[in-house]
C-alpha cells in the first residue's frame, strides 16, 4: 500500500505489524499495482470502539462500567486522578471483562508502595488484557510489558512523535473514511460528563443519569456528538498533504470552514512540505514555507516551498 | 446457548462476542486455565448426559449447548499424582493418566462433534491421517517418506531439495517459560548418519506463493502470500509476507471442503503451495487454524460470519 505525501511516500507491506519504508517522491516509482484496493471488511458491531473514562478513586463508589457492554466497547482508556487500591482496579477490570473489552489502559497518576508488589502485579497480570501505567513513580520499570513505571507527570499534548506511528490496517483503512481520533469515541470525565473526547468541549449529559442503553445510544447517535467522526485526513489542510495521514492519530479539534475543508488552530510539529520535524535542523514552520491554513481559506506556495527543498535536500 | 472454550486475553474470542452480543446470541465464554477438568460428570441413564461445572459452581449442561466454539490447547496436563501405599508410584501414574486422558478425550470429542475450532484428542488429525485421506480424494501431495536411513532416502530424493519436518502436530514446547518451535527445514543429505530416528522427508516444491484457506461452512477462504527471501518455513521472514485474498479452483475448494467433513471437522485452516507450473500441493491441515489474518486480508468478516452461523444453527434447532 502507498501513502503519498507532498514531498515523501511512504509504502506500507501488507501485513499486520510491520514496519513501513520512507521514500522521497522523486525516487519511487508509482505504479498502478502499487495501490491496494481498500478491503471493505473491517465492519464492526460496536457504536463505540474505544472510550476514555476519568474516574477520582476518592470517590469511592465504583463507577458502574455496564454501558460498555451497551455500544460494544473495545477498548478502554481509565485514568485514575488518584491513587486507586487493588480492590477498586481489580473492580474495574472485573467490569470491564464482564463487557467484552478486549484491550484496557489504566493510568495512575501517584504512586504508592502497593503498586510496586507482588501481589498487586500478580493478581492483576493474570488477565492478560490490560496495560497498566504508574506515573510519579520514584523509579522507571517495565514489568513484562504490562507495567509501566515512570518518574515523571503525565503530560496531555497535541504533539506528534516520528515513532509513534504504527501502519496498523485496521487503522489505515479507518483512516480511509473517518477521523481516527474521535471516531467511535466516548469520554466520561470525573464528574460523569459525557463528552466526544477530552479535548472536546460539548457536554452532552452526565453517566449517572443514564439508566439505560436506548438513553446512552440515542445520546451518541446524534449529529452533535459525531460532529467530528467523519472528518477524515483528506479534508484537513496540511494533513491531506502528509504521508503519515492514514496512520496518524491526531488529537487536535478541527474546525469547519465549508463542507468539505476543515482546519487547525494550532500548528502540527511536523512539516509534510519540507519533510522536516520541530527541533530538526532546517525546520520551518508552515507560514515561513509559505503555507497558510486558516479560517478564510488554504493555500500553498509552491514555488517557495520547491526553494527551501533545494537548500535543504539539494533537489 | 453457544459455549466459548477460549483463554484468558484472547481478543479473537472477544471480537466474535461483539457479534454475538450485537445478533443478541446467548452465550458463555470459559476460559479454561480458569477451570478443573475433574468437575465433568457423565451420566447414563436412559440417555448420556455430560456436565461440567465451573469453579464459580454454575452447571454447563451438553444437552442445553446448541454449539461449542474452541480456542486454544483445552486444560493443562494432569501433573499431581495421588500416593497408594504398596503400589509402586510409575504404575499409579500410568493408570491415572490413561484414566484421565481416556476421560478427557471423549469429553473433547463430544465437544468437536458440534465446535468451530476444535480439542485436539491424540493423533485423531495426524499428518499421516491427513495424507491418507488427501491422497484418496486426488489432491496432490509433494513426495514424501518416512524412513529411518539414507539408503532409502537416496534412491528417494531424484537429486531435489529435501526438507523434514515434524510427523507429529505439535508445533511449540514451552518449557522454562522460552517457547521451542519444531519449524519446518532444509538439510543436507552429505550430513545425516546411515541411520537415525524415524523422519518425515518432502521433496521441496518450488513455489509461486503459499496459500492458507479457512473453511467454514462448506466455503473456503483464501489468501496467498510469497516469501520474499527464499524461506522455507512460513514463519521465517513472518513481518515479510505480503498477503493478498485469493480464489481458488472450485475443484480444488470442493476436494477441501471433503477432506475436512472426512477429518470429521466443522472448520479447519489448510496449508497449500502453488507450484511454478500452477499445479497445487497439499500441505496439512490445522484443526484449530487461525482464521483473523484470514478474516483481515478477505472480503468476509469471519467474526461475524461465525456469529451469523450459531444464530442460524439456534433457529434451526428450537
Amino acid at each position: 500500500m502507498i501513502i503519498k505525501g507532498f514531498r515523501r511516500t511512504i509504502k506500507v507491506p501488507l501485513i499486520q505489524k510491520s514496519d513501513y519504508q520512507i521514500f522521497n517522491n522523486n525516487d519511487y516509482k508509482f505504479s498502478q499495482s502499487n495501490y491496494q484496493k481498500k478491503i471493505n471488511q473491517f465492519s464492526y458491531p460496536s457504536l463505540i470502539t474505544n472510550s476514555i473514562i476519568e474516574i477520582n478513586s476518592n470517590n469511592i463508589n465504583f463507577r458502574n462500567l455496564n454501558f460498555l457492554k451497551w455500544v460494544l466497547c473495545k477498548n478502554i482508556v481509565i485514568e485514575f486522578i488518584n491513587s486507586p487500591s487493588l480492590v477498586i482496579i481489580q473492580n474495574i477490570i472485573n467490569q470491564c471483562i464482564v463487557s467484552n473489552v478486549h484491550q484496557i489502559t489504566i493510568i495512575i497518576n501517584h504512586f504508592i508502595d502497593e503498586y510496586y508488589s507482588d501481589n498487586f502485579i500478580e493478581s492483576i497480570l493474570c488477565n492478560r488484557l490490560q496495560k497498566i501505567i504508574i506515573f510519579n513513580s520514584p523509579f522507571i520499570q517495565n514489568i513484562e510489558n504490562s507495567f509501566f513505571f515512570y518518574n515523571f507527570n503525565r503530560k496531555r499534548t497535541l504533539k506528534k512523535y516520528k515513532t509513534e506511528f504504527y501502519p496498523d490496517l485496521t487503522l489505515i483503512y479507518e483512516s480511509y473514511d473517518f477521523h481516527t481520533y474521535f471516531n467511535q469515541k466516548l469520554y466520561i470525565g470525573p464528574s460523569g460528563e459525557i463528552k466526544n473526547a477530552p479535548e472536546s468541549d460539548e457536554i452532552f449529559g452526565n453517566i449517572k443519569d443514564i439508566e439505560n442503553p436506548e438513553d446512552l445510544k440515542q445520546i451518541i447517535s446524534t449529529p452533535e456528538f459525531q460532529k467530528y467522526w467523519s472528518v477524515h485526513k483528506d479534508i484537513q489542510d496540511v494533513c491531506k498533504d502528509c504521508e503519515f495521514r492514514y496512520m496518524c492519530v491526531d488529537n487536535k479539534i478541527p474546525y469547519q470552514r465549508t463542507e468539505n475543508e476543515w482546519y487547525h488552530k494550532t500548528e502540527c510539529n511536523y512539516n509534510p512540505y519540507i519533510a522536516k520535524w520541530e527541533g530538526e535542523d532546517g525546520y520551518k514552520t508552515l507560514a515561513e514555507c509559505g503555507v497558510i491554513s486558516h479560517e478564510n481559506g488554504f493555500s500553498i506556495d509552491h514555488d517557495k516551498i520547491a526553494e527551501i527543498n533545494k537548500v535543504l535536500w539539494g533537489e | 446457548m453457544i459455549i466459548l472454550f477460549s483463554f484468558h486475553g484472547d481478543r479473537i474470542t472477544n471480537k466474535l462476542i461483539d457479534w454475538l452480543l450485537y445478533y443478541n446470541i446467548q452465550f458463555k465464554r470459559i476460559n479454561l486455565e480458569d477451570e478443573t477438568p475433574f468437575n465433568i460428570t457423565i451420566e447414563y441413564n436412559n440417555d448420556m448426559n455430560i456436565k461440567f461445572k465451573l469453579i464459580n459452581s454454575e452447571i454447563i449442561n451438553f444437552s442445553e449447548v446448541k454449539y461449542f466454539y474452541v480456542r486454544g490447547v483445552g486444560f493443562k496436563e494432569l501433573n499431581c499424582f495421588t500416593k497408594i501405599p504398596n503400589i509402586p508410584q510409575p504404575i499409579i501414574n500410568k493408570y491415572l493418566k490413561l484414566e484421565w486422558e481416556t476421560l478427557i478425550n471423549f469429553f473433547y470429542s463430544e465437544i468437536n462433534k458440534k465446535s468451530i475450532g476444535s480439542f485436539k484428542i491424540g493423533d485423531n488429525h495426524s499428518k499421516l491421517k491427513q495424507y491418507k485421506i488427501v491422497k484418496s480424494l486426488g489432491l496432490n501431495l509433494p513426495k514424501s517418506i518416512i524412513c529411518n536411513n539414507l539408503e532409502e532416502i537416496n534412491s528417494f530424493h531424484e537429486n531435489k531439495n529435501l526438507i523434514t519436518k515434524a510427523i507429529q502436530d505439535n508445533i511449540a514446547t514451552e518449557y522454562n517459560r522460552k517457547v521451542y518451535l519444531q519449524r519446518v527445514q532444509r538439510f543436507n543429505i552429505k550430513e545425516i548418519d546411515k541411520e537415525f530416528f524415524p523422519s518425515f522427508f518432502q521433496i521441496e516444491i518450488e513455489k509461486q506463493y503459499e496459500i492458507r484457506t479457512f473453511i467454514f461452512d462448506q466455503k473456503c477462504y483464501s489468501i496467498k502470500f510469497t516469501f520474499k527471501e527464499k524461506g522455507i518455513d512460513m514463519r521465517d521472514y513472518y513481518n515479510q509476507h505480503e498477503y493478498a485474498s485469493y480464489q481458488l479452483p472450485k475443484n480444488i475448494q470442493n476436494k477441501l471442503i471433503s477432506l475436512i467433513e472426512k477429518l470429521e471437522l466443522k472448520s479447519g485452516s489448510i496449508d497449500l503451495i502453488k507450484d511454478m507450473n500452477n499445479n497445487y500441493y497439499y500441505l496439512e491441515t490445522n484443526p484449530n487454524g487461525q482464521y483473523d489474518w484470514v478474516s483481515t486480508f478477505t472480503e468476509t468478516n469471519l467474526h461475524q460470519t461465525i456469529a451469523i452461523f450459531f444464530k442460524n444453527e439456534i433457529k434451526k434447532l428450537k
